[in-house]
Order: structure tokens, then C-alpha cells, then sequence
């Protein structure tokens, strides 16, 4: 198997697999699909550099060709950044789930969520 | 000149670690040093459109790299006009925040309102494509925790709603950008839209999905009809100083679409020219009916002093309106 074809796969299914979790709209499940899904995006943009094997991004006397320094550079700020962005969505989901007993994404409770005419979803502040 | 063009980015960020840093336990400081960054901020944002409304452009290298390796920050009428609204509708929320006692309800409201600004600032002025969303992330963050300041259930299930939604959002943003930096091999906006005009034929079925993706996310913060879901709760349950200040948040969205509309998929993107103009148009009507209904419909609409949150979209669909308009 080609090294293209492993990537692309792998991105694929870690495409599939965030999607799926993060459409369960549950928190948990929908902080495991946004990872999921950061994890996929990080191996996208490194391939957009192309794929190359064995080539220093940067200088190097006995170089004869180099790989795209660039989305190495962009993956690590996505890495950064997705990485702060699961910690507070963790913390958030947690907070809400205590303050709210309801962990569910849109905020509805389960009984809520079978008949649609439950908890008002508002609360009092509407 | 040219070196004021930093200064909107980096006074907020100054202000907000200040404030952060060595002002928390001093309200009464704090406060003063907000308000007094803020009105510099506006007084140097009409100075800087002044000086833009004359037609001039000017470019700033962010630590002197040349134009297509390093990141420019650009001022022009449209940037300079946005840069114009934001500090003015930031200066009057933010003293109804400190009058309300807004910012009493909990901690970090300034260096939150700062950092906001500073996302703000720099979304409308970079002008580089990466740096437009390490710029989004920036507000967005900011705006996560302004969302949520002062708290209550309602706040926090209608905030983790908005944070998934934005996540996912950026997620896009990534990919799109991934495309057409592979298509394009640049990130510079004035520079993408010269490699675009003379991309090879093999290239165009990529920038165009980059493009259209691009305008999703766009859409998606600006609350375009179809992207609209996450915006009515979010702004409807968060406090109302917040909400206002929230409006120019979508126009961010809009500003992005025009920017890179007519930059880079213009008249000269080959197969890829005009492309996201049909769906804009669909959209943008959709949004302003949506808008108005919700408007004169709305429970809310009159006589709070909560602004009712049906329209905001109508602000930003009145702009994309605009922008597909003028392309025609």
C-alpha cells in the first residue's frame, strides 16, 4: 500500500468516526469527536505540504531537496489551539452538567427530548 | 502612518494582560484602564479612517518579512470602516457594563472585553488567511468566556451549544485553508489571488471547494440563513451589554466573505470566479426575511432593554446582500 493511499484513509476515518460522535449530541461523545476530527484536520494540512520522506523542512548544507516548513509551522498552532479548545469544552460540559443535571448539547433532558414538550429549554430567562 | 496599523492589535492585548495580570484584585483600576484603551482605541480607529477614506492602502510587515513569506497587516476604506465600528460600538458597552456592574458578576470581564477587542481588530486587519483564523480563535475564545460571564444554567447549556458549533466551524476553517494552501502554495490573501488568476486547470476544482468551504464558515459566523441555528439562544441568554457587543461578531463573518469574495474568487479566479455569489444571494435574502419576522415578531423586541437577538442577522445579511449585489 502507498503511503498516499494510508494517509488519505486515515484521515477518512478519523473524519468518520468524529463525525458520528460529535452528531450523538451528547457532550462526552461530541468532546471525543472533536477530537477526533482535530486529529484529522492535523494530518490534512501536513499532507498539504505534500507527502516527502526524509527531507529537512529547513536549512541544510547536505540537502538536495527539503519538505514545506509551512503547514508544519500551521499544525503545530492547530495543535495548540484545538488542544485549548478541548480542555475548556471539557470543563464547560462539566460545569453545565452539574449546574444543570442535562448533557445533552442542545440542553434538553431526556424526557424532554422524547416529547418535545418537556423542560422548557429557556429556563426562566426568555 | 504605517506603524498605527499595529496599534489597534497590540493595546488590547497590552491592556488585557495588564489587567489581567497585575490589575485583578483592582476593580476600580482596572475599570479606568479599559475605559481609557477603549477611547484611545476609537480616537486612533477614526484617526486611521480618516486617513484610509482618502483611498490610500496601507500595508504593515509584521517584523519587516516581505510581503508573501511573512504576515501584513492591511488598512483599507472596508477594513478601516469595520476597525471604526468596533471601537465605537465597544466604547458605549463597555461603560453600560461597568455602570450595570456587569463586569462585578465574576471574574476577568476586562482582560476578557480586551482580548475580545483584540480578535476583533485583528480579524478585520490582517491579511494573511491563517492568521484570519488564529485571529477568529482569538475572538471566539473571548467571546466563550464574555458569552458566559455571570453564569446560570441557561447561560452555560445555550454557551456549550455555541462553543460545539464554533468548534466545528473552525474545524472547516482548517480544511479550507489546508485546500487552498496545497492548491495555491500561499497564504497571503493579495498573493492567493494572483496564484488563483494563473492556476493550472488541474487546480481549479480544488480552489473552488477551498473557496465554497471558505464561505461556509463564513456564513456560519455571520448567521446565514441556513447556519443560523446556534445564533437566537445564544444571544438571547447571554447579558445584554454582551449581546451588543456580539452584533459586530457576525459582521466579522461578513467582512470575510466580502474580503475573500471579492479578493480572491473575483472576476479573475477563472473557473472559481463569482462562485459562492448565487448562494450568497439565496442566503442573504433568506436571512433578512428570517431577520425581519423575527424582529417584529419577537417577544423581546421592544421595550427591554435586551436587544432582540432575531436582529442581528439582519445586519449581517443586509452586508452579504451587498456584497453578491455588487458582484453582479
Amino acid at each position: 500500500m502507498s503511503l498516499e493511499f494510508l494517509v488519505s484513509s486515515a484521515i477518512g476515518l478519523l473524519t468518520a468516526c468524529g463525525v458520528y460522535l460529535v452528531l450523538r449530541a451528547r457532550t462526552f461523545p461530541v468532546v471525543l469527536g472533536l477530537t477526533f476530527l482535530s486529529y484529522a484536520i492535523n494530518l490534512f494540512l501536513f499532507a498539504c505540504g505534500r507527502l516527502v520522506i526524509n527531507r529537512p523542512p529547513l536549512f541544510d548544507k547536505a540537502a538536495e531537496a527539503y519538505a514545506d516548513p509551512l503547514p508544519q509551522a500551521l499544525v503545530l498552532t492547530a495543535i495548540v489551539i484545538a488542544f485549548g479548545m478541548t480542555a475548556f469544552v471539557v470543563i464547560l460540559a462539566l460545569r453545565t452538567y452539574l449546574e444543570s443535571g442535562v448533557d445533552h448539547v442542545d440542553g434538553r433532558s431526556d424526557a424532554a427530548g422524547q416529547r418535545r414538550t418537556g423542560e422548557p429549554s429557556q429556563g426562566g430567562a426568555a | 502612518m504605517t506603524a498605527w496599523i499595529i496599534v489597534p492589535v497590540a493595546l488590547p492585548a497590552l491592556v488585557a494582560a495588564l489587567t489581567l495580570l497585575s490589575l485583578r484584585h483592582r476593580l476600580a483600576l482596572s475599570r479606568t484602564v479599559s475605559i481609557v484603551a477603549t477611547g484611545l482605541l476609537a480616537v486612533l480607529s477614526i484617526v486611521l479612517l480618516g486617513h484610509a477614506s482618502t483611498g490610500a492602502i496601507e500595508v504593515y510587515a509584521v517584523g519587516s518579512w516581505v510581503a508573501p513569506y511573512g504576515i501584513v497587516l492591511v488598512l483599507d476604506r472596508l477594513s478601516a470602516l469595520m476597525l471604526a465600528l468596533t471601537s465605537l460600538l465597544a466604547l458605549p458597552v463597555l461603560v453600560h457594563a461597568i455602570v450595570t456592574d456587569l463586569d462585578r458578576r465574576g471574574w476577568h470581564f476586562h482582560p476578557l472585553f480586551q482580548f475580545q477587542l483584540l480578535g476583533l481588530n485583528g480579524a478585520f486587519l490582517t491579511g494573511d488567511l491563517f492568521n484570519l483564523f488564529v485571529f477568529f480563535e482569538v475572538l471566539l475564545i473571548a467571546s466563550y468566556g464574555l458569552m458566559l460571564h455571570g453564569q446560570g444554567a441557561a447561560r452555560l447549556k445555550a454557551g456549550l451549544q455555541y462553543v460545539v458549533v464554533n468548534l466545528v466551524g473552525s474545524t472547516l476553517f482548517l480544511v479550507a485553508v489546508g485546500l487552498l494552501y496545497g492548491a495555491t502554495g500561499t497564504l497571503n490573501m493579495a498573493d492567493m489571488a494572483v496564484r488563483v488568476a494563473a492556476a493550472s486547470p488541474g487546480d481549479q476544482a480544488l480552489i473552488k471547494a477551498g473557496g465554497l468551504l471558505l464561505i461556509v464558515v463564513f456564513g456560519l459566523k455571520a448567521a446565514l440563513v441556513p447556519l443560523h441555528f446556534w445564533l437566537p439562544r445564544t444571544y438571547a441568554s447571554t447579558s445584554g451589554a454582551m449581546a451588543a457587543l456580539f452584533a459586530i461578531m457576525t459582521k466579522v463573518g461578513a467582512y470575510a466573505i466580502i474580503r475573500m469574495v471579492t479578493l480572491v474568487f473575483g472576476a479573475t479566479a477563472q473557473a472559481s470566479a463569482w462562485a459562492p455569489a448565487p448562494w450568497i444571494l439565496g442566503a442573504a435574502l433568506l436571512t433578512m426575511a428570517l431577520g425581519f419576522a423575527g424582529v417584529l415578531g419577537g417577544e423581546g423586541g421592544s421595550g427591554t432593554c435586551r436587544p432582540s437577538p432575531s436582529s442581528v442577522p439582519w445586519g449581517s445579511c443586509w452586508r452579504a446582500s451587498r456584497c453578491s449585489s455588487r458582484q453582479r
